[in-house]
Formats: structure tokens, C-alpha cells, sequence
């Protein structure tokens, strides 16, 4: 149960989904790798600014 | 607040036979292109010698303090309809009593005017005006409920006098009562009074300051030529023969609290182009006093609830300062016109410039208006030269160049408090404001404001840019594109309203990604300024000694606008940098 | 206030303190291999994240690596030969990376080693326990409980913390202390009851009571500060992470909404050049050393030999507005000497003098000797023998002490109003000289003490307190730093006016009792103002514990250091200055890095931007004039990754804080962080776009 509420369960998993979610986005300009590259890489930004919010909201914690 | 299309250039065939001021500035040409800069100065020193009157006023209003004898009248008014509403006209507790009843009002504000808008009845509407597509009534609502007034319709070609009324000007009372309210709680709080009470606060701003202060100016204006009528439009027969419709209404009030309310909704498209609005270089310059009256108003009101007038007369010649630096470039950029064209033209490229008054006072209205947060135009701010465009954009960034109605101080004493606890640690304490810790809450809260901007002006930016030519329906390709983009958004999260006319601007996706940017731009900061100074106003005061940082300083002052400067280009030096920077340089090579 | 045993180690205060470090500074070279080590293993990204700023950095470098083993990975379009410049930029990311975890572990280390050599004084040892049946036991000092009473005998090492409840003995304390000399100490005392589990007891023997559990013992506090592992971020350092986290969201908006903004201008900067210009603009300068510094701030408290109970404490310290002193022992050497006879009602200075001898005879505290010493300058001798006399010890109530002789006379020294009391008490009368000598003595800034003889009033003894030298200068500093200084005395009102005055306090309170105390501190508070005290007894504890910062004496009871925030090891109050300019350093130093760091970034985005848009016309503001866009943004990243090193120095040791008003250091540090971190990117940048040009880096 507490597995599922951790956040190393939930990040590769929305990655991933974030990632095939984006992907067709790029697929005009791009080939399938680089489009699905390009969609991790926003999604990871995506994340990446998430943790920094978590920073300002409990920086106590890290 | 611009029109869109080409109403600015019919208008100017309708000069009105009103003597134009132009005719005066018979003289010679040193003393034509000194006179702007006159004026100017005119205007503002009667901003600085009126604010500390006004000021007081404000304090003594908004402290509770006795009010003299001529508004003592409202008082038993104002608490029957205190009593009417249900509420004891108590302090709010915290943040959120005072947050909930002012969430809770705007959104009833805003429910008639929508209704209003989606249906147009035939009541008051001469020519018959139908309602409005849905996502192009709820993006008017919205930008006259967050004080914006950004308009993607032509008002006069598409809004009775039903809704000019009912819904754009009661809009513009309430949002700029409620902008004060949310000021003055601000400073209560940073000077370690009770919070307030919103809807006492909302009542008494329209009551003792913006309806009284309204219908004078309105009075003003009625005698300067602005009409005041509920007739239907005039038909007159062009010179050449056409045939043509003259909207007309009851503007003089309209536009006095489109000024002083820091609103900049016109009654008509053009705006404060159009001579309705301002027909003559007296109103003009009135005009520009009012949009920069009561915000300077209210930081010398700061002062006063502080006790401390040394600090609210430093912060007022800061941002008095930056915008004397901006006037000056802009006017001075206007004055002498395109480089590129300067050698066919004997003075400044006059498109888009209110010619009636010269290119320098557009230039000046243009960042006293973006200053201010007004976004009233006299001039299409797309035609003037890429300096001004700077300017304005760096205005509507900042947000503090004596900023909005109430807002604009509160996000001062933001951009203060970051500046103390930046070179307030650097004198080895705790940084103080006023006597309190500035501690983690309060940066958290400052922080968010600083980034309220960038998420909503440069993410639905960048989107509207990566969706293509159709999504962002620029009008120039090029540097200037992407100004356009970013001014919309800009104007909108900073609830200013004027735009870099010429974009396409009224489609869904305009109408409804700027209404999450004026929503964002205006919600998100006021509870964000609610709860900072709730927090702050909990704290003990601690009494100054030698080593504490004094705030009302020279040095400290000059500090606050380096921070102030480099925090808001940092962020946005790129965008500028791709925008009207590469434009002016482009221009110059 | 008593002036007993106070002060074990009178120390004068003294300017930097490097001799006093207890334990040997630990070997630079260990150090900094260790370091070097640490920062390798602080890449792990669970270590990484915790500090947001260099966690972006971190990732960036992810993406730059991966992007230089494949460079088409984000590009179909990328060309192969972009994989040398994102190795380049890959590298400098990593040594960014690496030398913000080298400062952080270098800080660390420091401790980690004083913590170390501490440790090795906790090694186990076997206790005599004493059981409630009255026979004793050998256990392990592991085992020993809060409550257990253990024996102690010469050359015991102390297992644990504890009350001397029977025997006296001399201790060993330079395990904590550093000071050599051995303690007394007894049961009863005040000051002398409390032993230190690790410390040594070189003679004699001891009945102790245990006061903490295992584990929560002073060595173990003091392990657990010097080591960092309870390290917890002190609240302007969590308020500075906020700021941090939010300039570095506002450039991650910034830099990732560019490539479409860009696309306008037909213009496609690589991810590469785009985590350049991140990583740039990110407060990474402050962000990599901003735990570095906090740990080195602990550290230097711990050099004073100085322990705290957290780095909140030591921070408060700097936001300091009343220091509350006593007067004795920390403004005054602990001891007055007698200095002048001042004979009244027609005797003479000789007559005096040998009555106050016979009075003094049998005190042995330094006041009193100090009195037959003076006496024997004047050739007095006792007029009885000593042997058959009894002397009458001071007492609170009746505030004298003095000697009954065989033959029924009473001689007595002491408090002028007691004294007085006395006489009128036997049918004597006061002479009227008396009153005019209390006052001079006391205009003087000495201590009048009344002698009689039976009813008569002999004379005055003029006690003088000797202000310690260089309390005035370090009190002016205080003045200078905006604290306000109150001195507390038991002293009259007129000494302690006179005293205040040549001490250069700026306030004082006289007849003080224990309980004015609390009530100045809380009267203090209450105009909104920080207050720090010193102090040792165990009345002094609730008045230690409503401070905001209470600096216990080593030499203190249990109590006060429980109650304090801080325990001088070396008992010397005036330290509490050194402590407050610390607390100061750190925020200086904090505020200093990022003011620095900000103002880096104007010079950034001139190297930077048109290089990263060198199509749109931009070139006017490539104001430095670098060679190319490629070394231009090269350039950038090496100034910004070697500016970490170059820091690391004065992050460890602090900025160096002068005594002056908040004005001026702000103008000063101002000029130097603020105008020096807009100037010397430029210079740098430019700089190292000369190296990498003629080195054919590019």
C-alpha cells in the first residue's frame, strides 16, 4: 500500500504514459525515436519542475 | 483595449472641428518638439503634488480614521447595506477570511455581465446587438472582472449600451474596488493592523474613492467635449458621399472610471485614440494624470499607515524614477522615428501615433499605461518604435511601475521584501521589513508571485508560438511576431489589457488561454498577497537598532530597483532579447 | 551575585582564538582525500536531490552525456561532429557537479574528524556500580542508566555524565576543554558537582549519580553537532532554499519555452546549448555551497570550543539585540582587591588597618586576602592570637563576616548599611563621616566595606573592581554591531553606575537578585528584542532558558547547560561576542554568495544569448566579444564551474565581518558581491574564450 503512495512507484510510470502521451506531437517533424526522446525529455522537465515545487512548498524536507 | 482592424485610421478622418490642439503648436520647431516634453513634466508633477493629498484621504478611509464632514453622510448607508449582506464588519481572521468573501463576490460580479454579454437584449441596444459567441463573452468578462479590460471585440460594433453599462462598467467599479481592498489589506498587514474586512473595504473604495472621484472626472470630461448620452449613433454623409454610423453613448463616466480605475476597457475600439474619449490635449493629459493618480496615491497612503513617509516617499520616487526612465525613452524614441524611414520623412512615422497631440505623448501614454496597468491606448502601441515596445513589455513584466489599482503597491513591497532578504542577510541578521522577520513563509509567498509571471505568459507563449501561424494569428512575421505573442499574454497576466494590436486574437484559443492567464495573473497573486502579509502581521515587531537594515534609505532604495530590474530581465532578458531587442537592433543595422 | 568559584579559568578575552582549538587540527591531506572520494559518492541521485539547485544540474548532465554518446537522440538533423562540444559541455557540467559535492564534503570532513577524535575518548570502560543493596559491581558503562551510582577512583576514566553526590576530587577535563589544569571537583557545589562522562579523575574518589542514558551524553551531543549527523537547516537557510528553488523553476520556464519562441525566428538551438544556458543562469555558485557553509559555520562555533545545541542557535545569535552579562567574572575579574583605608571618626589609617586585619583574618576568599595583604603594607598586627579567636564566617542575611576575640571584642567587616546596623544594634553611633567615604568610595566604581570595632565605626575598606582589559573595546564593537548591553550587579547603584560607565555597558542593573534576571530578559522581549545571556548557576537556568540564547559556563551546574543553547567549554563569557559574530559571518556569507551569484547572471546571458541566436541579429550584444557561439558558451560553463573552487575558501572560512553599523556593511558588501559578481564574470569569461581559442579547444 505505501508502495503505491511513493513517489518512485508514480514517476516512471507517468513518464512513461507522459512520454506515449506526447510522442504523436513530434512525429511530423521527427522520426519515431527522436520523437519519443523528445516527448521523455519534456516530460522529465515536467517532473524535474513538479520536484522543484515540492522544494518551495516543504523545503524542509529536503 | 485596441481595436481591431483598421478603426484607428477611420477615425482620424473624423477630427473633430473641436479647435485641435495641434493648430496651437504654431511656433517654432524647437518649441514643437520641446512642447510634448512640457507637458509631460506637467502631468506628472501634478501626480507628484496631489498624490500625499490624495494619500491621505486613502489613509484616513482605509485606517477607519474620522472622516471629515462632507462623506461622514455615507457612513449609516454603508452599514444598512453591511447589514444587508449579513456581515458584522469584523476583521478577517486570516488570509483565507478575507480571500473567500472577495472569491466569492467577484464571481457573483461576474455571473450578470456574462449572462448580459452571451444574450444582449434589445433593451438600451439601438442597433440591435446579439449576444455574443461564448468563449469571446467569457474572455471579456473575465478581463473586465481581473481589472484587464483586454478586449477582443470591437465594443461599438458589437456591445449595446446595455452592456456597456450593466456589464463593462459595473465590471470596472468592482474590479477596481476590489484591487484597492486587496491593497490596503496588504499594507494593514505589513504595518501590523487587523487584516480588514473585504467587503467593508470593496464598499468604502467605491464609495469614498471611486465613485465620488469618477464622477468628478466625468464632470471634467462632459466639459471638455466627451459625450454623455444614451441616444442611438449618429448618421452622417462622408465627405465623399458615404454613408456612415457615429457610435455614441454614455462615455464621459465610462471613461473616467476606465482611467482612474487603472480598467483601459474603451467604449469604443480606439480607445483613448478616438476623440469621444479624449478629444483634446487637456484630456489627454488629464487623462494621464488619472491612471497614475491613485496608485501613487496609495503608496504614499503606505507610508502614512507605517509612519513612516520617508519610506513611501523613496519607494514613490523609485518607481517614480523607472517611470521617468521609460518616458524618456520611449517619447524620445518616438520623437524621432523609424531610422529606416527618417531619411524620406521630415519628423516621426506618424501611423499608428495620435497625431493630434504628436508621436511623443503616445509614447509617453503608452508607458504610463502599461505602467499603471490601465491599457488604455492613445496610439496603437504596435506601431510605435521597438524602445517603446521594450519599455512597455518591461512595464507589464515588473508590474510595479506604480502598477494596478492597489495590486501595484502590494507587488512593490513584494519586490522590497525580496530585496531585503537578499541584501538583508548580507548585514549579517534575520532580515527585517518594518520591524518583522522576513522568514520562510513570507519568501515562499514572495517567491510564488515571481512566479506567477513566467507560467503564464511564457509557457502559453511558447505553446501558442509551437502551434503554428493558425493558433497564433500573428500579423508580422519576425521579431515583432513574437512581441505580439508575448504582449497578449503578458497584458493579461499582469491585468493590463493593451495589446500588440494586429493579432488575430478572437478565436477560442485566444479568447480562452488569456482568460487563464488573466484569471492566474489576478487570483493566484492576491491570495498569495493575502497570506503574506496575514503572516507578517502575526509576527512580533522588533524595535530597530544600529544593526538592523534600514529600509527608508537612499542606499537601500537604490538597491530595491537593481533587484527589482535584474529579477524581472533575468527572467525575461530571452524573450526581450528574440523580441523587440533583435527588432531594434535589426533596425539600427 | 557570588563571586565564588565562578570562574575556574579566568581568561582574558583575547582577539582570534586559534590557540585555543582542543583537539589537533585535523591533517589537511587526509581531508581532502576524503573529500575528493565523498564527492564522487554525493553523485548517487538519491544524495543528489536533496539539493534542488545542483539536482537540475545533475540532470542536465544525464542529458549531456547521453547526448554525447548519440547525438541524433533528440535531432534526426544533428550532425556527429556536435559530439565533441557536448562532451566538452558534459565535462565542465560534471566538474560543476563535483566541485559543489567537494565543498560540501570538505566542510563535512572537518567535523567528521573532530568527531572522530572525540570518539576515541568515549572508548569503553568499565564502571563500579554501586547497588541499592550497597555492594558493587563491575559492568560495562554501556549498561549504565540515568539514576545508577557508580564509584570513581584516581585514574577511572568517568564512564558517563554525572552528580558528584560524596568525595572530592581533582578531574581531568582536557578531553573537552583542552585546558590542562585539573578541576575540583566536589559534592554540594554548585559549579563543581557536575562530571563529564570521557574526562579523567587523576586522584581520590568519587560517588556519582548518572544523569544521562547512554547515548545522550555531552560527547555524544557533542559528536553528533561536530559530525553534522542531527544537522538540520537553520531557518534563513531554509528560507534561502525557497528563493534558490524559485529562480532556478523561473529559468527552467524560461529556457524551456525558448526553443518554440526561437522556431519564430527560424532559429533551433540544441538541447545541449539549452542546458547550457540553464545551468548558467541557475544559482549554481550559492546552490553548491550553501550547505558547505552552513556546516563550516558549526564548525568554527566548535573551534571556540564553543557547543551548540543547533545551528538555529548559533544563527539567533547573529540577530542579537541585548546581551545580558553579570557583572562579575565576566566584566570584572572575578576577584576586588583591597585598595585604599579611608578612616572615619577621628582614627587613623593605622588603627584601621589593624582592625580590618583582625576582621579578615580568618576570610580566606581573595577579597579578604587581599585586605591583609594591604593591612601588613601598613604594619599592622593582629592585636590577639590567632589561635584563640573564632572568626564569623559571611553570611547572606547579615551580609559581614569578621573575628570574636577571647576577650569579647567583635570585629567586623562588611556591608556599609549592615554594618551600621550593627553598631546601632551594640549602642553605637554612626559617624557622620561614614555616609560621605560609602559615597566616595562608590563614586569611585570600588566597593565600600564598613570595619568596626564592637560599636565603633573604625573606617572604610575601598574594595576596587578591575574592569578586565579590553572589555571596553569589545563592547563597542557590540555597540557598533547594534547590541545593547545590560550588566547585572549586586553591587549599590552608584558602583554600579561608576562601573558601567568605565565598562562601557550601556545599561545596568544594581541589587540585582537572581530573579532580575528573568524579569529584564522578559521586560527585554517584550520591546521585541532578542536576548542573550551567559550564565553558570543553577538559578540561573530559567533565566537561560527564556533567553533566546543562553550560553551556559562549562563550569556550571547541570541544569544551566541543559537549559542553555550553547556550553562554553571555556567558561569565559565574553566569547558570547565571538559566537554573535559567527552567527553573523554565516548569514553574511549566505547573502553574500547569492547576491554574487545573481549578479553573474548579466554576464551569462551576454556571453550566452547571441551566441545561442547568432542568426537574428543579436550580434551587438556579444559585448565581450567571444570568438565563436561554441566558445562563447563553453566559456560561460568553465567560469561558472571553476567559480565553485574559487569560492570554496571563503565559504569555509566566512566572509570576514567587521564591527560597523548595517549601512555600511551593506554598502560594503555590496560593492564587493554585488558590483564584483557583475564585473567578474565578464572579465573571467572573456578570459577563458582567450585559453580555449589558444588552445584549439574548439
Amino acid at each position: 500500500m505505501l508502495r503505491v503512495l511513493n513517489v518512485r512507484f508514480w514517476l516512471p510510470l507517468l513518464l512513461v504514459a507522459g512520454t506515449l502521451l506526447i510522442a504523436p506531437l513530434f512525429r511530423s517533424s521527427q522520426p519515431p525515436l527522436q520523437s519519443h526522446t523528445l516527448a521523455l525529455l519534456l516530460c522529465g522537465t515536467a517532473a524535474l519542475s513538479a520536484y522543484l515545487f515540492a522544494v518551495i512548498a516543504q523545503p524542509e524536507k529536503f | 483595449m485596441e481595436p481591431d482592424g483598421d478603426v484607428v485610421y477611420v477615425i482620424w478622418q473624423l477630427r473633430p472641428q473641436r479647435q485641435c490642439a495641434e493648430a496651437e503648436l504654431v511656433g517654432t520647431v524647437s518649441y514643437a518638439r520641446m512642447l510634448p516634453w512640457l507637458l509631460a513634466a506637467v502631468a506628472l508633477a501634478a501626480v507628484v503634488l496631489m498624490a500625499p493629498l490624495l494619500g491621505r484621504h486613502l489613509f484616513e478611509v482605509f485606517d477607519g480614521r474620522p472622516q471629515p464632514a462632507w462623506d461622514r453622510w455615507l457612513n449609516p448607508i454603508e452599514d444598512a447595506l453591511l447589514r444587508w449582506i449579513g456581515d458584522a464588519g469584523r476583521s478577517a481572521e486570516s488570509a483565507a477570511g478575507y480571500l473567500a468573501p472577495l472569491l466569492i463576490s467577484n464571481a457573483l460580479f461576474a455571473l450578470p455581465p456574462l449572462g448580459l454579454l452571451l444574450l444582449q437584449p434589445g433593451w438600451l441596444n439601438p442597433q440591435g446587438f446579439g449576444g455574443l459567441r461564448w468563449d469571446l463573452a467569457l474572455h471579456t468578462t473575465i478581463s473586465f472582472l481581473t481589472n484587464a479590460d483586454q478586449q477582443h471585440l470591437i465594443p461599438e460594433q458589437s456591445l449595446g449600451n446595455l452592456a456597456q453599462l450593466g456589464a463593462m462598467q459595473f465590471l470596472m467599479f468592482v474590479s477596481a474596488g476590489t484591487g484597492l481592498a486587496v491593497g490596503f489589506a496588504v499594507i494593514r498587514g505589513l504595518s501590523g493592523r487587523q487584516i480588514g474586512n473585504f467587503h467593508c473595504d470593496l464598499l468604502r473604495s467605491l464609495t469614498r474613492v471611486l465613485i465620488p472621484g469618477s464622477l468628478l472626472l466625468a464632470l471634467f470630461l462632459l466639459v471638455c467635449g466627451v459625450p454623455m448620452t444614451l441616444a442611438p449613433p449618429l448618421e452622417i454623409s462622408t465627405l465623399d458621399g458615404g454613408r456612415q454610423l457615429l457610435p455614441r453613448g454614455p462615455i464621459a463616466l465610462f471613461e473616467a472610471i476606465k482611467q482612474l480605475g487603472e480598467n483601459g476597457g474603451g467604449f469604443v475600439g480606439a480607445n483613448s485614440a478616438h476623440p469621444y474619449e479624449n478629444p483634446t490635449l487637456l484630456t489627454n493629459l488629464v487623462s494621464t494624470w488619472a491612471m497614475l493618480i491613485i496608485p501613487a496615491a496609495t503608496i504614499d497612503a503606505f507610508g502614512r499607515f507605517v509612519g513612516n513617509r520617508r519610506q513611501s516617499n523613496l519607494l514613490l520616487a523609485l518607481v517614480f524614477g523607472l517611470l521617468l526612465i521609460g518616458a524618456v525613452v520611449a517619447m524620445a524614441a518616438e520623437q524621432a522615428g523609424n531610422p529606416v524611414l527618417s531619411s524620406w520623412l521630415s519628423g516621426p512615422n506618424l501611423q499608428g501615433k495620435e497625431v493630434r497631440f504628436g508621436a511623443p505623448l503616445t509614447g509617453l501614454w503608452s508607458v504610463v499605461t502599461t505602467g499603471t496597468m490601465t491599457g488604455a491606448v492613445n496610439g496603437m502601441i504596435d506601431a510605435t518604435m521597438p524602445p517603446t515596445i521594450l519599455i512597455t513589455l518591461f512595464n507589464l513584466f515588473l508590474q510595479v511601475v506604480f502598477g494596478g489599482q492597489g495590486t501595484g503597491v502590494a507587488y512593490l513591497l513584494v519586490f522590497v521584501l525580496l530585496a531585503v532578504f537578499l541584501t538583508g542577510l548580507m548585514v549579517g541578521r534575520t532580515p527585517e521589513f518594518l520591524g518583522r522577520k522576513v522568514e520562510k513563509a513570507q519568501v515562499v509567498w514572495a517567491s510564488l508571485i515571481l512566479l506567477i509571471h513566467p507560467v503564464f505568459v511564457l509557457i502559453p507563449a511558447a505553446l501558442t508560438l509551437a502551434g503554428g501561424d493558425t493558433l497564433a494569428g500573428i500579423s508580422n512575421p519576425g521579431p515583432h511576431g513574437i512581441s505580439q505573442v508575448v504582449y497578449e499574454y503578458a497584458s493579461a497576466a499582469a491585468n493590463n489589457g493593451s495589446g500588440l494590436e494586429g493579432l488575430g486574437d478572437n478565436t477560442p484559443w485566444w479568447n480562452l488561454t488569456t482568460s487563464l492567464s488573466l484569471l492566474g495573473g489576478r487570483y493566484l497573486p492576491i491570495a498569495a498577497l493575502l497570506a503574506l502579509a496575514d503572516g507578517i502581521r502575526r509576527k512580533p515587531a522588533l524595535e530597530p537598532s544600529p544593526g538592523t537594515l534600514r529600509t527608508d534609505t537612499a542606499l537601500f532604495t537604490g538597491v530595491t530597483a537593481v533587484v527589482l530590474v535584474i529579477l524581472g530581465a533575468l527572467t525575461f532578458f530571452p524573450v526581450l532579447a528574440l523580441g523587440p531587442i533583435a527588432e531594434a537592433l535589426t533596425l539600427v543595422a | 551575585m557570588t563571586s565564588s568559584t565562578r570562574v575556574l579559568f579566568p581568561r582574558m578575552p583575547r582577539g582570534p582564538r586559534h590557540d585555543r582549538r582542543y583537539l589537533e587540527r585535523p591533517r589537511q591531506q587526509g581531508l581532502v582525500q576524503r573529500a575528493v572520494t565523498e564527492a564522487f559518492r554525493k553523485l548517487d541521485p538519491r544524495l543528489a536531490v536533496a539539493n534542488p539547485v545542483m539536482f537540475v544540474v545533475w540532470c542536465g548532465t544525464v542529458l549531456c552525456l547521453a547526448l554525447t554518446l548519440d547525438p541524433r537522440l533528440l535531432d534526426a538533423q544533428a550532425g556527429a561532429r556536435e559530439r565533441g562540444f557536448n562532451a566538452l559541455i558534459s565535462l565542465t557540467l560534471l566538474a560543476t557537479l563535483l566541485f559543489a559535492n567537494f565543498a560540501e564534503a570538505l566542510a563535512e570532513g572537518r567535523g567528521k574528524a573532530q568527531a572522530d577524535a572525540l570518539r576515541r575518548t568515549q572508548a569503553r570502560t568499565q564502571a563500579r556500580r554501586q547497588m541499592p543493596d550497597g555492594s558493587i559491581e563491575l559492568v560495562d558503562s554501556s549498561v549504565l542508566r540515568k539514576g545508577d551510582v557508580v564509584l570513581v577512583q584516581g585514574g577511572d576514566v568517568i564512564p558517563a555524565d554525572g552528580e558528584v553526590t560524596a568525595g572530592v576530587a581533582s578531574v581531568d577535563e582536557s578531553a573537552i576543554t583542552g585546558e590542562s589544569a585539573p578541576v575540583l571537583k566536589e559534592a554540594g557545589s554548585d559549579v563543581a558537582g557536575s562530571v563529564t562522562g570521557g574526562t579523567r579523575i587523576l586522584s581520590d574518589q568519587l560517588t556519582l549519580r548518572i544523569s544521562a542514558d547512554p547515548g545522550k551524553g555531552f560527547i555524544d551531543r557533542m559528536i553528533a553537532l561536530v559530525e553534522g549527523a542531527e544537522r538540520s537547516k537553520t531557518p534563513n537557510e531554509i528560507a534561502l532554499t525557497v528563493l534558490l528553488a524559485v529562480l532556478t523553476q523561473v529559468f527552467l520556464i524560461a529556457v524551456v519555452t525558448l526553443p518554440p519562441v526561437a522556431d519564430v525566428l527560424g532559429q533551433a538551438p540544441s538541447v545541449v546549448t539549452l542546458v547550457a544556458l540553464l545551468v548558467a543562469l541557475i544559482p549554481t555558485t550559492i546552490g553548491g555551497l550553501l550547505s558547505a557553509i552552513g556546516i563550516a559555520g558549526m564548525d568554527r562555533v566548535a573551534q571556540f570550543n564553543v557547543i551548540a545545541t543547533s545551528g538555529r542557535a548559533v544563527e539567533a545569535c547573529g540577530d542579537i539585540n541585548t546581551l545580558v552579562l553579570d557583572k562579575t567574572g565576566t566584566i570584572t575579574l572575578g576577584n576586588r582587591l583591597a585598595e585604599e583605608f579611608m578612616p572615619v571618626g577621628g582614627h587613623t589609617t593605622a588603627e584601621l588597618a589593624e582592625v580590618a586585619l583582625a576582621a579578615s583574618c580568618f576570610d580566606q576568599t581573595p577579597e579578604g586576602r587581599s585586605i591583609v595583604r594591604l593591612a601588613e603594607k601598613f604594619g599592622a598586627a593582629l592585636p590577639f592570637t590567632a589561635e584563640q579567636a573564632t572568626g564569623i564566617e559571611f553570611s547572606a542575611r547579615t551580609r559581614m563576616s569578621g573575628t570574636d576575640t577571647p576577650d569579647g571584642i567583635e570585629f567586623r567587616k562588611g556591608a556599609v548599611d549592615a554594618i551600621k546596623g550593627f553598631v546601632r544594634s551594640r549602642t553605637g553611633t554612626v559617624p557622620a563621616e561614614l555616609d560621605a567615604c560609602f559615597e566616595k568610595v562608590s563614586r569611585l566604581g570600588g566597593t565600600p566595606l564598613a570595619v568596626c570595632r564592637g560599636n565603633e565605626v573604625v573606617g572604610v575598606i575601598y574594595l576596587k573592581d578591575i574592569i578586565k582589559p579590553g572589555i571596553r573595546e569589545r563592547f563597542d564593537q557590540l555597540r557598533r554591531m547594534g547590541i545593547r548591553t545590560v550588566m547585572l550587579t549586586g553591587d549599590n547603584p552608584i558602583t554600579a553606575g561608576v562601573i558601567a560607565r568605565e565598562a562601557g555597558v550601556d545599561d545596568f542593573i544594581a541589587e540585582a537578585t537572581p530573579e532580575d534576571k528573568i524579569a529584564v530578559i522578559q521586560q527585554e522581549q517584550k520591546l521585541g528584542k532578542l536576548v542573550a545571556m551567559t550564565g553558570d548557576g543553577s538559578n540561573d537556568a530559567p533565566a537561560l532558558a527564556q533567553a533566546n540564547v543562553g550560553v551556559a559556563m562549562n563550569s556550571g551546574t547541570q541544569a544551566a547547560k541543559e537549559a542553555a543553547n550553547m556550553v562554553d567549554l571555556d567558561s569565559d563569557p565574553t566569547k558570547l561576542i565571538d559566537i554573535v559574530t559567527i552567527g553573523k559571518q554565516l548569514l553574511i556569507t549566505r547573502g553574500a554568495l547569492t547576491t554574487f551569484s545573481i549578479a553573474n547572471d548579466i554576464a551569462k546571458y551576454f556571453a550566452i544569448l547571441p551566441a545561442l541566436f547568432a542568426g537574428v541579429g543579436l550580434e551587438a550584444l556579444n559585448v565581450m566579444r567571444l570568438a565563436s557561439p561554441q566558445s562563447a558558451i563553453l566559456s560561460a560553463m568553465v567560469f561558472n564551474a571553476l567559480i565553485i573552487p574559487a569560492l570554496v575558501p571563503l565559504a569555509l572560512k566566512g566572509v570576514q565581518f567587521r564591527p560597523m553599523s548595517a549601512d555600511q556593511l551593506l554598502r560594503r558588501n555590496l560593492l564587493v558581491y554585488g558590483a564584483g559578481g557583475v564585473v567578474a564574470p565578464f572579465i573571467g569569461i572573456k578570459v577563458i574564450d582567450l585559453a580555449i581559442g589558444a588552445l584549439r579547444l574548439i
